[in-house]
């Protein structure tokens, strides 16, 4: 196992919503190690993209870190100048978007984009610059790197956008990655592409990944651990072939059981989750899943349940599932 | 299953002009680009038929056409044995009743400035007249996608996407159709939000017998919902056949790359399938999916494979068979 990377301790992040901060990270903790690809899941709203954000210290202007900590490689990026948060962001820290096309600027070519991140980040000449940006276009798998370099982004496709864009978040051999629902704008097949190119990346360059998607199957397919987030909070973590397996908190079982799947057969019933997910800014003195959920008992109304911890899992819930 | 023929497609051809000048358009001598290619297919009553393929297949080209809201260019679309480009007056009326469409954006299909009961009153009173138990009828209708009364008055946007697509289905269902086309009914909903909506259809069609049009690029959802699937590549139904046998012994390499690229949770770690290089493409001869084929040969660049049985009612377009 490698050496500590990343250190989320308690992560708060607030918006407003009328004329109060409503939380939309409620205290989200959780570590990774140099190498480990993990998974972050949930469904809009649940706060994996702020969480994400925050950690890149990105989050929209009205909102706020109202507190916790983050470190990153030993040092508390929370309190560091923003002149120093941008020598990390791009570098050591990364970030691969959703939308590859409202990711770049339109108006420049990519070989400009990728340059501009290289050189501001090294120390190099423009030649080297170059050199190194056909090597990552290489890397990514895109065909002809040296004609996507002069390639306006429209002029791209979603599939090669998507690699073009973690291009640019590799070219300075980030120490993390972390990519918000890369996939989901792309088709089924290119979705794959994509996946077996990060499969790709992590044996090749031993990239450390968080993974944020609401695809269960493909985080399954993708990442050693995940975290499953519910309205801001951490309700499980675990290995995922524990989580799979054996779910404990019962989101999570029925996020595995509410989607059709290939080998299912035709009169399978989808477990439905009723209602909808709080949104931000309700207040419930108790554990947020419970008005959705078919195993709660009294105490979870009333009482936020305490995280429970099992060997390599931990989940908060008053009525687990055994 | 009831076996009457509700839907037969022959031939059916869409293409869309590129560049040129207003003058070479009318006079057709603009580039086509051309987006359905001989489509030919039947529905029957009772049946849930997926489409599927990846964006730009032709596949909501088709749907459109089917719907009479574009105009193909070649081609028969008979609803109830009768082309529907020549209905008109009551007979289009009437069509336009029985065949109504879900569409994939909820949010761009209501009107955001009409409360829900505005909505659904206006398609019932489009349906039965001006009554009074209108009121009535749309919490029924409501009740049948999952809803309470508590909806009616609320605009669009005060409504969660999963609660916007049940109203999509509500006002589709307020016609009283026997056929429905579903443009990607859930593709924008969060996966807790999808199993509401996929119940929500399985109940119609076990109830009300809905016959139905289901596009999707999801093949597990066809798969679980659909009776047969039709495979598009490039504006050409490569592969189409009941869902099991599709799913099961998929025999087009297209339809081969498509189910291999389904996420497989647990069961897809460390899997070394190759998946499907490249982009689609429109070209000239031959299978238009032979340059990204991984089995093609040397006549699949040259001649366009024809349909051939694979097993009963089970056919596919490759040179392979």
């Amino acid at each position: 196992m490698g050496a500590r990377l990343l250190e989320v301790n308690n992560l708060k992040v607030a918006f407003p919503v009328g004329n109060v901060m409503a939380e939309a990270v409620r205290g989200v903790s959780f570590e990774i190690n140099t190498g480990d690809a993990v998974g972050v899941l949930g469904e809009s709203g649940s706060g994996k993209s702020v969480t994400a954000l925050a950690i890149l210290r990105l989050i929209p202007s009205t909102g706020r870190i109202t507190g916790g900590s983050v470190k990153f490689a030993g040092e508390d990026i929370l309190s560091i100048d923003e002149a120093n948060m941008r020598r990390l962001r791009g570098r050591d820290l990364s970030m691969v978007f959703q939308d590859p096309l409202t990711a770049f600027n339109p108006a420049l070519r990519i070989g400009r984009q990728l340059l501009n991140v290289i050189r501001t980040h090294t120390s190099t000449t423009v030649q080297q610059a170059r050199t190194r940006a056909l090597e990552v276009l290489d890397l990514v798998g895109l065909p002809n790197p040296a004609r996507v370099m002069r390639s306006y982004p429209h002029e791209l496709s979603g599939g090669m956008r998507q690699r073009a864009l973690i291009g640019i978040a590799l070219a300075c051999n980030p120490k993390l990655l972390i990519a918000d629902e890369p996939t989901t704008a792309l088709d089924v097949t290119i979705q794959a592409q994509i996946v077996d190119l990060f499969h790709k990346l992590r044996s090749e360059l031993d990239l450390t990944l968080l993974y944020i998607t609401h695809n269960l199957d493909l985080m399954a397919e993708l990442c050693d651990r995940a975290i499953v987030m519910y309205a801001g909070n951490v309700v499980e973590e675990g290995k995922v072939t524990d989580l799979f397996q054996a779910p404990r908190h019962p989101y999570t079982r029925m996020l595995i059981d509410c989607v059709p799947r290939l080998e299912d057969s035709r009169n399978r019933e989808l477990t439905v989750i009723k209602g909808m997910p709080p949104t931000i800014g309700t207040t419930n003195p108790g554990c947020r899943f419970s008005p959705r959920c078919p195993s709660a008992v009294e105490r979870c109304h009333v009482e936020y349940p305490e995280e429970s911890f099992e060997a390599q899992r931990r989940f908060s819930c008053w009525n687990p599932r055994l | 299953m009831n076996d009457q023929l509700l839907l037969e497609v022959k031939s059916l051809t869409k293409d869309f002009p590129v560049g040129g000048s207003l003058l070479s358009r009318i006079t057709g001598s603009t580039p086509v680009m051309r987006a359905v290619n001989d489509l030919n297919f039947r529905i029957h009553r009772g049946e849930v038929v997926g489409l599927v393929g990846e964006s730009g297949c032709g596949k909501s080209t088709s749907a459109l056409m089917l719907l009479r809201l574009l105009n193909k260019t070649r081609g028969t679309i008979r609803y109830r044995g009768q082309e529907i480009t020549e209905l008109d007056g009551a007979e289009l009326t009437s069509f336009r009743r029985q065949v109504q469409m879900v569409f994939q954006d909820s949010h761009s299909a209501l009107n955001p400035r009409k409360v829900v009961r505005r909505t659904l009153k206006e398609a019932l009173r489009a349906r039965y007249g001006k009554t009074s138990d209108l009121e009535d009828k749309a919490i029924e209708l409501l009740r049948t996608t999952g809803l309470g009364a508590d909806v009616l008055s609320r605009y669009p946007h005060e409504l969660s996407g999963g609660q916007r697509q049940r109203i999509g289905i509500a006002r589709a269902m307020a016609m009283e159709p026997e056929f429905i086309v579903a443009d990607e009914p859930v593709s924008s909903l969060d996966v807790s939000l999808q199993a509401q909506i996929i119940n929500v259809f399985q109940a119609l069609r076990e109830k009300r017998g809905l016959t139905m049009i289901l596009i999707s690029h999801d093949l597990a959802l066809v798969n679980f919902l659909c009776d047969r699937v039709l495979v598009m590549y490039a504006g050409e139904m490569v592969e189409s056949g009941d869902s099991e046998s599709v799913m099961k012994h998929a025999a087009h390499p297209y339809t081969q790359a498509l189910i291999g690229a389904v996420p497989r949770g647990l069961a897809g770690r460390g899997r070394q399938e190759k998946t499907l290089a490249g982009t689609s493409e429109v070209l000239g001869e031959g299978c238009s999916f032979a340059p990204r084929c991984p089995a093609a040969m040397q006549r699949c660049h040259e001649i366009a494979p024809k349909n051939t049985t694979v097993a009963e009612g089970h056919t596919a377009a490759c040179h392979l068979l």
